[in-house]
């Protein structure tokens, strides 16, 4: 009886217990943050039942002891495996890539924007508590539990793909990128400030939860597309056709290959077909036998290239494109703190 | 000390000017009614005295020299916002338990015992209580803090007259109990006679009166008398309003004596409500004592 009280008494004592602008933090955004543990939980698991089967078979089919993933000896056990595994593989990243916008979208812009939109801001910053320690509070504790649990899910995720990390790797744009590493914790953080500093700023929630969402994808998009190629040049691996060597023989196997093609002697790009074409006017119009055919490409210098990026540059990339993202939503967040400091509400 | 200093302080909205030079001295320890028309710049004052916004020019301190906003102001002044806003989805429990962690002086106690006597179940969400109990709920949380300044903006304002009767009483026990300053603006000048020491009216953005209840009435009075005589009246004293009915005019008049009228005439004291109004009819009158004292000269004379 007593040493149960004590225990009691003890466990109390080191339980944390959650005070002040925090506990306010909790109490107020704690349906938010339920919600973001939730979707995230539901295609966690849908992850972890699928995973299990995926990363079953893989071994079943002996992937993981033929050899050269690329070689002879997978051949025919990888074609199966991929043909049952890669479309949901290439498939699931195209919608777990929305999610940081979401997060910025349903927990960011209504963080401020709700207490302008019902008034409750009057009541809220008119308490001991300044607004300026309100709102840097709610955004760094709100930001710390958006980073542990997007972390968690991008580890999850990683786990999840590691069989097609070997196959297709994760340079390859089929949306792994985007999830896997840190870039996917970063939007989220960028897609919260973003969605924060909108709140302020348009003060009524649904719009600034329609604002956030276009203003995240005009930034996701475009720097994806346009600035995410400028990191690093891709490695370019030249084959010569008339020798039978293809270029591809010197890329990994799971590298995103961007581009391959064909070129002449002052380096200008041929399509394979002019090539023919050349080569059966040479040969008044048959077409020649294949040395011959190879013949006439080695004394005209044609050159066969690929560009491509190998898959141990993830980290590189990762690391450059989520400090953008991490850099863009202190200075937002930075910027909400000033202009609510500073705004005649 | 006075509660609330101001000195030309403006507020512009654009190109409207809610608030402009306004200088003012509002006396600590006075349950104090502003009282004006819609628009006169009321709810500015109040939201700059608290920090919620900050003036265009001039200057503002509350408490005895502090900023607005400032931690020793914010601390040391509640507000009940027009509409006392709630967050509707917490509980009264939560919401005492959301304000105590803002604070740095909390009476759960009090304040449960408050609620309690009014009837109010602690376990009910706030946006589930009727629109007196919400503003009760907002006083509860404001008294438990144990402010040194109490500011109201329009509590009443929405509320049917019982709820409105109890909200006054619940704040005029308060005030008993704790001699908490209390700055309560409104436009329903009935409550406020009952309730109010001091009286400040706002009008078109500035200050028209700022004096004690006692001595706006000691140095008012209404005159009534036939109509052909009244230049003869007037000319010796400051009118501040003159109304006409048929053959008798009445005026107020600002004054301390008694004067010598002619026969005919009645002398009679006025009350706040046509003090007020009267004011309100004649935007160009005012009634402010001298130079608001400085913080310094009062505290010499409390001291004294």
């Amino acid at each position: 009886m007593t040493a149960t009280t004590i225990s009691t008494g003890q466990l109390r004592r080191h339980v944390p217990v959650v005070r002040g602008l925090s506990w306010v933090t909790w109490r107020q955004h704690r349906l938010a943050i339920a919600s973001v543990c939730a979707v995230l939980a539901a295609a966690g698991l849908l992850m972890v039942v699928e995973g299990l089967a995926m990363h079953h078979a893989f071994t079943r089919l002996g992937l993981n002891t033929c050899g050269r993933l690329g070689g002879p000896s997978c051949q025919s056990q990888l074609s199966v495996f991929q043909q049952r595994y890669q479309p949901f593989a290439d498939q699931l990243p195209h919608y777990l890539m929305l999610l940081p916008g979401l997060i910025g979208v349903f927990v960011g812009a209504p963080l401020v924007a709700r207490e302008l939109e019902s008034g409750t801001f009057r009541f809220a910053w008119t308490q001991a508590r300044s607004r300026v320690q309100w709102i840097i509070t709610k955004l760094v504790l709100l930001a710390a539990v958006l980073t542990a649990l997007t972390l968690a899910f991008s580890a999850l995720f990683t786990w999840w793909y590691g069989p097609f990390d070997a196959i297709t790797g994760r340079m390859t744009p089929n949306g792994a990128y985007e999830i896997s590493g840190i870039v996917f914790a970063a939007r989220t953080l960028f897609g919260f400030a973003l969605g924060a500093l909108l709140g302020l700023l348009i003060r009524r929630t649904v719009p600034a939860m329609a604002a956030t969402a276009a203003a995240w994808v005009a930034v996701v998009v475009p720097s994806s597309t346009w600035l995410r190629p400028l990191i690093r040049q891709p490695i370019t691996a030249m084959g010569h056709p008339g020798k039978g060597v293809i270029a591809a023989s010197h890329v990994p196997f799971n590298a995103n290959v961007i581009h391959n093609w064909v070129q002449n002697a002052a380096g200008h790009h041929v399509s394979f077909e002019l090539i023919e074409q050349q080569v059966i006017a040479a040969n008044r119009g048959t077409p020649p036998p294949l040395d011959q055919f190879n013949a006439w490409m080695t004394q005209h210098h044609i050159s066969q290239w690929v560009s491509y990026q190998p898959n141990n540059w993830f980290w590189h990339y990762q690391t450059i494109e989520a400090t953008g993202y991490a850099a863009l939503a202190v200075l937002l967040a930075v910027a909400t703190v000033v202009i609510l400091r500073r705004r005649a509400i | 000390m006075n509660a609330i200093e101001t000195h030309c302080l403006s507020k512009r909205y654009g190109r409207t000017w809610a608030l402009r030079d306004c200088t003012l001295a509002i006396p600590a320890g006075r349950v104090v009614a502003l009282v004006g028309p819609n628009r006169a710049g009321k709810t500015t004052l109040l939201q700059l005295a608290v920090g919620l916004i900050g003036q265009s020019a001039g200057e503002i301190t509350v408490l005895g020299g502090a900023a607005p906003g400032s931690p020793d102001a914010l601390d040391g002044i509640a507000f009940v916002a027009q509409d006392t806003p709630l967050y509707q989805y917490l509980s009264v429990a939560d919401t005492l338990r959301l304000v105590r962690s803002l604070t740095n002086s909390w009476d759960e106690a009090g304040a449960r015992a408050r609620l309690d006597a009014l009837g109010i179940p602690i376990k009910r969400k706030v946006g589930e209580l009727s629109g007196g109990q919400q503003a009760q709920v907002a006083l509860a949380v404001a008294l438990a803090r144990h402010p040194r300044l109490l500011v109201l903006d329009e509590p009443v304002a929405e509320l049917d007259p019982l709820a409105r009767h109890d909200f006054m009483s619940t704040l005029m026990e308060a005030v008993a109990e704790d001699g908490v300053s209390v700055l309560l603006s409104s436009h329903v000048l009935s409550e406020l006679e009952r309730v109010c020491d001091y009286l400040v009216l706002l009008s078109r953005g500035s200050v028209q009166i700022a004096d004690g209840t006692d001595e706006l009435l000691a140095t008012h009075r209404v005159l009534t008398g036939p109509v052909e005589q009244v230049n003869a009246v007037t000319a010796a004293l400051p009118v501040v309003h003159e109304r006409r009915a048929g053959r008798q005019t009445r005026l107020l008049v600002r004054t301390t004596n008694r004067h010598m009228l002619p026969a005919g005439w009645l002398d009679e004291p006025s009350n706040l409500e046509e003090i007020v109004l009267s004011y309100l009819r004649s935007p160009d009158a005012s009634a402010l004592p001298g130079p608001a004292p400085s913080d310094r000269d009062t505290s010499k004379v409390m001291t004294a």
